[in-house]
């Protein structure tokens, strides 16, 4: 049995001026459960920050409902929010004297009386955060001295910190590398299980969320929020949706952008597996197509070797760069 | 650093003994130290109750003891005004003047000296101090109505300073127009003076900056939060206008009662909140505010010790020694300690 942190009813989110009102996603009807790892994808300007201030109450809906735990939101003060309800937002973090543990103890304020003081209980949940993170070999440094992906990493521990049923990041993995995006989006799914919170993300890691998420929720221009898990969002044809863009085709199973280059020449290729593929893939972008009756050839002789056939030339070159050279000589 | 072990709590404590002890040697020594040089010791047996030269105890009791007291306040203050508008605004630069408070005063006593005396009326300190508190509360309450208008702190920041421009221009016109001696004798105010406050005008003083001091105890908490941001301020659970409204009320009214018994007393607030979490290394509010207010206290009784140019019969403006001697021992801390992101 699932149980519901939060839920919309025909929630409509925009913004309201004095002249207009301008609807950005109309009529959502979603929930999230708790044990669960939800992530929000749609492109920039689409309007998943709007959804997420509305789904906290920090921006007024246009119509509909949010509602915590069964309760609607309105109901609640900011502070019994905060007790239900943490984030981790995209704002810089501006103090670079404050300790991970000090960043992390801050997550129980909620709890602390008007003075701050911890208790032996708070320091203990502040410890259970960070062994949840793995952040005991930094829990000392200040947060100057951090990289990206640790300050990430201690943004996250002290939402866990903040208890509560509900997480929410905006766009937690923006501007980390390649190793830190896996373990961040990995931490959270793990945390999904240790903790039995429900995370929502607001996200662009496709791949990821494709392998991670318990459910997709997807945002247009223009058209309603769609929710369901990865496989069936990409069997019914929604991922293609909201990732269709003009121009260009975007392969959903690979992530792979097939970006169109005008292939006005041809050249004959032979070769094994990877040594094609990576040959392929750069001949592709000085603008050469693969065609069996090409005058020009090149194919395979030993592990990293080229054979250049052009007319009655024929050049051996040891890299791509050099056969790239000759081909465009 | 948080405050979670016995080991550093003691650290804490020492600290704390340790800086309060500094402030009573200084504030024996201010008392000590002026054209007149009492031995510490009479003012030992005076503080006692014990029986001294009738001249010391009357110079000890009338001036050098409120002049004192003033210090101690001014450096407390300005040095807590300057905190909470620098975590605040999330700004190193900001200070008791951003809000334009003080420059409000400022065009108060330009304007009572400048065309109020002229109208008849007199220019005593009483009603200096009178029209640096109007000045300071007028622009105290304009800041208000804009902050409740706007959302974001940074904007504020900004029409603060305008505010500041503003009347420090209005003050440029009166000046234009102004005779020789009221340009004097308001550039005199400017200079600061810790001086003015005698014992019938510091039963206004001491309760209105007390009680800003006080009321700054109940922010603590909120100010560590808004280390992280508003928005983090706010998931957290903190009433963020609530916050706003009482900080600016405190900042106003201590950086507007200071400037109008005291004159505009340039730098202390911007410095003094560097010196301390560079000092004592913390960003948490509750263990930097105590500290802070000892540091204040010894810091400007220590200008005013200098102002005495002891040893000689002359007295340097007050405002001339907190920039001239503070400035380069903010600079040397700062480049000694490296980069000061590290502290903020």
């Amino acid at each position: 049995m699932r149980e519901v942190v939060l839920h919309t009813d025909n929630l409509s989110v925009g913004y309201r001026t004095k002249k207009e009102t301008k609807t950005l996603m109309p009529e959502i009807n979603v929930e999230l459960s708790k044990g669960q790892l939800v992530c929000l994808l749609g492109q920039n300007g689409v309007g998943k920050s709007s959804l997420l201030r509305t789904l906290l109450n920090l921006q007024p809906s246009l119509s509909g409902g949010v509602y915590l735990l069964g309760k609607p939101l309105h109901q609640y003060s900011n502070l019994e929010i905060a007790k239900h309800v943490s984030l981790v937002l995209t704002d810089p973090i501006q103090t670079g004297s404050l300790t991970v543990r000090d960043l992390i103890a801050l997550g129980r304020s909620p709890y602390t009386a008007w003075t701050g003081q911890m208790s032996k209980a708070d320091w203990e949940q502040v410890q259970w955060a960070i062994d949840q993170t793995r952040l005991n070999y930094i829990e000392q440094k200040r947060l100057y001295e951090l990289s990206d992906g640790q300050l990430q990493k201690a943004l996250i521990a002290r939402a866990i910190a903040q208890e509560g049923e509900l997480v929410i990041l905006d766009e937690p993995t923006a501007h980390l590398d390649m190793n830190n995006r896996v373990e961040i989006m990995r931490l959270l799914k793990e945390l999904t299980k240790t903790t039995g919170r429900a995370i929502l993300v607001a996200t662009h890691e496709l791949q990821l969320t494709l392998q991670l998420a318990d459910q997709l929720w997807l945002t247009n221009f223009n058209r309603p929020l769609v929710a369901g898990t990865p496989e069936d969002m990409a069997l019914e044809g929604k991922l293609e949706e909201t990732y269709y863009h003009e121009g260009f085709e975007f392969d959903i199973k690979t992530g792979r952008a097939a970006i169109p280059v005008a292939e006005n020449k041809t050249v004959r290729l032979d070769g094994e597996d990877n040594w094609y593929f990576w040959t392929k893939n750069a001949l592709r972008r000085i603008g050469y197509a693969i065609d069996d009756k090409a005058d020009i050839s090149i194919t395979q002789k030993g592990e990293l070797q080229w054979v250049l056939n052009k007319g009655a030339d024929e050049v051996i070159t040891k890299s791509i760069e050099e056969l790239l050279g000759y081909l465009e000589a | 650093m948080p405050i979670e072990t016995a080991t550093q709590k003691k650290v804490w404590n020492r600290n704390l003994v340790l800086l309060l002890m500094v402030t009573v040697v200084c504030f024996m020594l201010d008392l000590s130290m002026g054209s007149v040089r009492i031995p510490l010791s009479a003012i030992w047996t005076d503080l006692m109750g014990g029986e001294i030269k009738s001249s010391w105890h009357q110079i000890l009791l009338n001036f050098r003891l409120p002049k004192a007291v003033t210090a101690m306040l001014v450096g407390m203050g300005l040095g807590t005004t300057g905190l909470l508008m620098q975590t605040f605004f999330r700004n190193p630069l900001a200070g008791p003047f951003v809000l334009g408070i003080s420059s409000g005063a400022s065009l108060g006593v330009a304007v009572l000296i400048m065309v109020g005396v002229s109208l008849g009326f007199t220019q005593s300190a009483g009603a200096t101090a009178l029209a640096a508190a109007t000045g300071a509360s007028t622009v105290m309450i304009l800041v208000m109505i804009t902050a409740m208008r706007l959302r974001d702190n940074m904007s504020l920041l900004i029409v603060g300073l305008m505010f500041g421009s503003v009347t420090g221009a209005i003050v440029s016109v009166l000046q234009f127009f102004s005779q020789a001696e009221s340009i004097q004798s308001y550039l005199a105010w400017t200079f600061g003076s810790l001086g003015t406050v005698t014992w019938d005008k510091m039963w206004i003083f001491l309760p209105v900056v007390s009680l800003g001091l006080v009321t700054s105890i109940l922010l603590l908490k909120p100010l560590n939060l808004l280390l992280l941001g508003e928005n983090y301020a706010v998931s957290m659970g903190i009433n963020l206008q609530r916050t706003r409204v009482l900080i600016i009320i405190v900042a106003s009214s201590l950086a507007g009662s200071i400037t109008a018994f005291c004159g505009p007393i340039a730098f202390i607030g911007v410095a003094l909140p560097h010196l301390t979490r560079m000092i004592f290394n913390t960003a948490d509010h509750r263990y930097l505010f105590p500290l802070l207010l000892l540091l204040g206290a010894t810091v400007m009784l220590c200008c005013d010790i200098i102002a005495q140019l002891p040893g000689s019969e002359h007295t340097l403006p007050i405002n001339a020694v907190t920039a001239i001697l503070g400035a380069p021992v903010v600079i040397w801390v700062i480049v000694s300690r490296g980069n000061l992101k590290r502290f903020f």
